[in-house]
């Protein structure tokens, strides 16, 4: 038999291996490994966790997250400061400095 | 599961009925599970991914048109949630092999290791683990005809609706495979 026959039998040989193969079955139990599964797969809090705690979607929402701030830091930064305001009466107002009353505004002191 | 009546049934699962539900199981899960492993060659993640299949199945019900039987469903189900694995695993491998690389190992890519079906005969093993190496080779198409009519022996009507094609098109596919399939152990022997 010359090396090219033999090669041509033996690939024939290898094709046919699965002639007549027997169907591969499941393990015993199948169906309690399944409900079990089904159960600990059902709640819907269990499914939203594992689908935040996936690195993409963690790293997204970091990624906006830190986006979002920029954009709001850098948006106050280019505001024109309000130069109408009186920082002192600002101040004043915030702090009561103002009197509110006969009693404090006829005070008399020493 | 010939003569039930299957409209009736499909009525009982989108009830929810757990008896259904187990009837639907017990009918089905070798064939699942058989496909499945065929396709992955790997007797965990085609476990894994039988239960998927059926909890997919469960949770789907009530969108299931019957223009397709639901065993072809169900098939359609495990080729595309093997098919999905399968891709899912080859890029892991790859990202692995990049990161070898660059950590100066520069090792070779990942192989699959040898595998073993247990309907095999033992005479016929080790001819048989050689054919599931060139069968992982295959196109995806091709790959999924081939294994679906070698282990589940599925006609090429069957197959045809499970992917969604025309018969002359699995046929295409099967006698392409085939031709790859010679082709890769040819050159295996020569080399050897």
């Amino acid at each position: 038999m010359t090396s090219k026959e033999h090669t041509e039998k033996r690939v024939e040989e290898v094709l046919g291996s699965l002639d007549n193969v027997l169907k591969a079955e499941t393990k015993a139990h199948f169906y309690t490994r399944l409900r079990s599964r089904m159960g600990n797969d059902e709640g819907v809090w269990t499914n939203l966790a594992a689908y935040i705690s996936r690195p993409t979607v963690a790293l997204t929402f970091i990624v906006l997250l830190l986006a979002i701030n920029l954009f709001i830091l850098f948006s106050n930064k280019d505001t024109p400061p309000e130069d109408s305001v009186d920082n002192m009466t600002a101040l004043a107002q915030e702090y009561h400095f103002e009197r509110n009353s006969m009693i404090d505004q006829n005070t008399i002191l020493p | 599961m010939g003569s039930f009546n299957e409209t009736e049934f499909i009525i009982r699962l989108k009830r929810k009925e757990e008896s259904a539900f187990r009837e639907l199981v017990d009918g089905w899960k070798d064939k699942v599970y058989n496909t499945a492993l065929g396709l992955l060659q790997h007797a965990e993640d085609a476990e894994d991914l039988s239960q998927e299949v059926f909890m997919a199945a469960w949770n789907s019900i009530d969108g299931f048109r019957a223009d397709a039987s639901i065993g072809t469903w169900l098939y359609r189900m495990t080729v595309n949630r093997s098919l999905d694995l399968i891709r899912k695993k080859t890029r892991r491998n790859r990202l692995d092999f990049i990161r070898s690389f660059w950590a100066g190992g520069g090792k070779e890519e990942k192989e699959a290791s040898d595998f073993y079906h247990p309907g095999v005969a033992l005479e016929k093993k080790q001819d048989a683990t050689l054919l599931f190496k060139a069968i992982r080779q295959l196109p995806e198409k091709q790959m999924v005809v081939f294994s679906l009519q070698k282990l589940e022996g599925l006609g090429n009507e069957q197959i045809a609706l499970i992917l969604q094609t025309t018969i002359g098109a699995v046929e295409s596919l099967q006698q392409r495979a085939k031709a790859n399939l010679r082709k890769k152990l040819i050159e295996y022997f020569e080399i050897k």
